[in-house]
């Protein structure tokens, strides 16, 4: 059996509608069994390339494969593997939920057993004969996730699956994509504009704007290294000689609670500084990164492009 | 590969009919026939003439209604068709689909026109169980002592479903391309109306003078051709009256080359809702 890397792989992709261009040459891989989170403003291209990845949309310049298999060329082969969520649930709601979802199965060559099983892990058993019509934006976007998952997917591409969720709903959504993907090794590649939900979900992120992905890479090191340099923590039990001392070498700021913020051209140099405050006869009471939040990580990244 | 194409067409076929019920486009169906129907026989109830067989003409009266109103019902058809698939966001679903596009195109393009089969079955059994009603009112009219005409009523109606095939292909095409319920709606009744308005002003300027005049622009519009049937008083099973007239087989052959183009049209469709 083929080892597969990269389950997305986009390359050089440029599209536009009539005059207006929305991607510029983005290039992204998604790798196997990750969750793939991808952020970007209103109108920044996500949807745009979610369609292009179900062949919604055509290929403009450059080269996009799903499963190493072009999409241009084996369309179908790479669909089979995806189950899709696309900004508003695609649902029928003149019929029940098991309606919609045999609708599915009938297409897909699905057993229809999966119906009920699908059902029960969005947690709409009991709701699943009333007419998707009655139901609320959080159950339709369940029945929408519940479609998605119906072919057993091995990749999951979903739109802003939260939207218009409740908190207790987005926990729920949260902890099935989790557990399908860290026990079912489905990898799930998402869309959405609650970044509090892809800090929490996501192991690789890519963050697109103005047609184009201003980064890629994991989840960590979008937070650790942030984009403007590597910023450590020092709490010490002499402060003030502690600031003396640094402050001679790198920019130092204090912070509200008296610690010491060193920003370093490298990562490396952390190495440097806890030798120079021991060396000083300071007492290191905490040393560490500082982490950004996803928010202001992907406002920063934002503000600099 | 072939038999895979085939049972993808045949899946896409049973989804379109599943979503199909309950539909307004399904209930259309029954409700089309059943109206016309209706009308037929509250005119054969009043009625002072007593056909000896009164099949034949029952049967081609309901026929000369549901032609008369077939462009409308196909126009509506249609576009309920489609619509479900706008009103719903359907057709991202439906082309993110591991199956070719073409079965899509082709699979609800069929269902429509299994709906206007549909409308004709239902004529039929409408017909034949309102027929020992009038019966039951005006004893006259000898339907149960006579037999069941289905060499005209096959004849009609056939000549009726092939009759609207151009429209519900044209149709077709321009519910894919205008996504607001209303624009192909409205551009199906001006291409109705069309012949009919041109008539109009011929007849008052003078220069249509004959009934076969008229019946000649009915007759090579496709839009107002199922008109042209309430017109022709010939017996319908007549062997002089060809069932499929060369008029016809032109309006077929453009239908289906407008179906390829739109076929060709629907493969490179960007699909945004």
């Amino acid at each position: 059996m083929n080892q597969v890397k990269n389950v997305i792989c986009i390359d050089n992709l440029t599209f536009g509608y009539r005059n207006k261009q929305v991607l510029d040459k983005i290039c992204l891989d998604v790798p196997e069994g990750s969750i793939f989170g991808f952020l970007g403003p209103n109108g920044a291209g996500k949807t745009t390339t979610i369609k292009i990845l179900l062949g919604l949309l055509k290929v403009g310049d450059g080269h996009v494969s799903l499963f190493e298999k072009d999409i241009n060329t084996h369309r179908i082969e790479g669909l089979k593997l995806t189950g899709a969520m696309v900004e508003d649930p695609s649902l029928y709601d003149h019929l029940n939920a098991r309606e919609n979802l045999r609708i599915n199965c009938v297409i897909r060559k699905i057993d229809s057993t999966r119906v009920e099983e699908v059902l029960s892990q969005v947690g709409l058993t009991t709701d699943a004969h009333r007419k998707v019509r009655n139901y609320s934006s959080g159950m339709k976007q369940r029945l929408a996730l519940a479609q998605a998952l119906l072919p057993s997917p091995r990749l999951l591409m979903l739109d802003e699956p939260i939207n218009g969720l409740d908190p207790a709903g987005i926990i729920e959504i949260r902890n099935l994509l989790l557990d399908l993907n860290q026990n079912h090794g489905i990898t799930i590649f998402l869309s959405s504009h609650i970044l509090p939900e892809i800090e929490k979900l996501c192991s690789h992120v890519a963050v697109i704007n103005k047609r184009n992905i201003l980064y890629q890479g994991s989840m960590n090191g979008l937070l650790n290294t942030g984009i403007s340099g590597a910023r450590l923590i020092v709490e010490t039990d002499q402060p003030v000689k502690t600031k003396e001392l640094l402050s001679r070498l790198y920019p130092v700021e204090v912070s509200g609670d008296h610690k010491i913020i060193v920003t370093l051209s490298d990562r490396n140099e952390a190495k440097d500084v806890a030798k120079r405050l021991v060396d000083a006869g300071i007492g290191i009471l905490l040393l560490q990164p500082e982490t950004h939040e996803l928010e202001a990580s992907f406002l920063e990244l934002l503000k600099d492009n | 590969m072939k038999s895979l194409f085939i049972t993808d067409f045949f899946n896409i076929y049973r989804g379109e009919w599943l979503k199909s019920r309950k539909t307004l486009a399904f209930w259309m169906a029954i409700l089309f026939p059943f109206f016309c129907t209706i009308l037929v026989s509250l005119t054969f109830l009043g009625d002072k003439q007593i056909p000896s067989e009164p099949w034949p003409m029952y049967i081609k009266q309901v026929n000369n209604v549901m032609s008369f109103f077939l462009p409308f019902f196909l126009i509506l058809l249609v576009s309920f068709t489609t619509q479900i698939e706008y009103k719903n966001h359907g057709w991202k679903q439906l082309y993110s689909q591991p199956v070719p596009r073409f079965t899509i195109f082709i699979g609800k393009y069929l269902m429509v026109l299994t709906l206007l089969v549909l409308s004709v079955i239902f004529a039929l059994l409408i017909l034949s169980g309102l027929a020992p009603i009038i019966q039951l009112i005006r004893p006259g009219l000898n339907f149960t002592g006579t037999s069941f005409d289905f060499i005209t009523f096959y004849r009609l109606f056939i000549h009726t479903i092939l009759g609207g095939i151009f429209i519900m292909t044209l149709q077709y095409w321009l519910c894919l391309r205008l996504r607001g319920f209303m624009a192909p709606i409205i551009s199906g009744v001006f291409f109705t109306i069309i012949p009919i308005a041109y008539v109009m002003i011929l007849g008052i300027a003078g220069l249509l003078k004959k009934g076969k005049e008229v019946l000649k622009v009915f007759e090579y519009d496709p839009y107002s051709y199922p008109f042209s049937t309430t017109f022709k008083f010939a017996p319908a099973n007549s062997a002089s009256t060809p069932l499929i007239p060369d008029i016809l087989q032109l309006h077929l052959g453009i239908a289906l080359v407008i179906l390829i183009l739109a076929a060709i049209d629907n493969h490179y469709r960007k699909v945004y809702a």
